[in-house]
């Protein structure tokens, strides 16, 4: 979360986006393009193995178009795969200080991370 | 469908038919990666036999339908951690499955079918597609071989081609990490362009990272 969430700062910034970051942990509506729907479909995704997210995707085609929600059902899907690989391996996260501004972003004190 | 229904098994054992009855049709490049990403995973790996990862697919997707552990094996437990409490897994979890008879690049292995596996997963399930069956496309006791000289342990549990970092972590296993690549590329951006800060395409930048973080929140993998 803390590479992605820099990324998020960074991106936003080049764009003129101002953007409060703890909306990625606490799960109010980010100040992007079709903030609401991606929420909600990234949430649905994320909440359940096998659950069907045909609402969800279907609120997000509404405001994005079917493109976008599919790019949008790749990214909630491949960061499915790189969450377990990097915990599974144990990637280090503690000493990238880089990071310890968003960590704090986050509501998390860096000497709080485990790995 | 409720939300407490099931997505729906192919009857086919090959990917390329179920993106035919998606809700929401796949990007032709993502649905190519996950095409080849599935009849990899069938394969015989460089550890592992095809048998034994198709055993590995079914265990994980057991696992995702709320099952335990069905079987007391090292590579059973492995499996179902990985699926399903990933950011629980410790050092002493790993060496404790070494002890069991499942080395280290065995491991690797096991996490990275998994991985791969909740990618096309996950992407079939978001589409409103059905789920392809396994098939093994090798025979028992066949594998590849393939391990990069060189790889050792660096900075994490794992042998590693250099220390850990999020496109090269399956890179002990040559193909393997490749494969990942293969995948994640597609999916996310084009990681040439990783600091352009303005780079997206159909989804703005942004818009990315936000799935992304939010998703990585979700799942408590704090990288």
């Amino acid at each position: 979360m803390l590479s992605h969430t820099l990324f998020l700062r960074e991106s936003a910034a080049a764009a003129d986006i101002p953007l409060d970051l703890g909306s990625v942990a606490t799960g109010s509506i980010p100040n992007i393009d079709a903030g609401s729907e991606l929420l909600t479909f990234t949430d649905a995704m994320a909440a359940d193995a096998i659950a069907d997210v045909a609402a969800e995707r279907q609120a997000l085609v509404d405001r994005v178009g079917p493109q976008g929600a599919e790019k949008a059902v790749g990214v909630a899907a491949t960061y499915q795969m790189m969450n377990r690989l990097l915990d599974a391996v144990g990637a280090p996260v503690r000493g990238r200080t880089h990071l310890e501004p968003v960590a704090k972003a986050l509501g998390f004190e860096p000497a709080d991370i485990t790995r | 469908m409720s939300r407490t229904q099931v997505a729906p098994i192919a009857a086919t054992c090959s990917c390329r038919g179920v993106f035919d009855a998606a809700a929401l049709p796949p990007d032709k490049t993502r649905a190519e990666a996950v095409e080849r990403a599935w009849a990899q995973l069938c394969a015989p790996g460089p550890t592992l036999d095809a048998p034994t990862r198709v055993r590995v697919i079914e265990l994980a997707r057991a696992a995702w339908r709320g099952a335990g552990p069905t079987e007391p094996s090292a590579l059973a437990a492995a499996v179902h951690a990985v699926a399903s409490d990933a950011e629980g897994i410790t050092l002493e979890f790993v060496e404790d499955l070494e002890r069991r008879g499942l080395p280290r690049l065995q491991y690797l292995e096991v996490l990275g079918v998994v991985g791969r596996l909740s990618n096309v997963d996950w992407y079939l399930r978001g589409l409103g597609a059905a789920l392809p069956q396994p098939v093994p496309l090798g025979l028992a006791g066949v594998t590849t071989g393939r391990v990069a000289p060189g790889s050792r342990l660096t900075d994490s549990w794992v042998p590693m081609v250099g220390d850990a970092s999020a496109p090269h972590v399956l890179d002990a296993l040559v193909d393997e990490g490749a494969a990942l690549r293969d995948l994640h590329e597609p999916a996310y951006i084009d990681i040439a362009r990783i600091g352009e800060g303005t780079h997206g395409d159909v989804l703005a930048r942004p818009q990315i990272e936000f799935i992304a973080a939010r998703t990585s929140y979700l799942n408590e993998c704090f990288y």
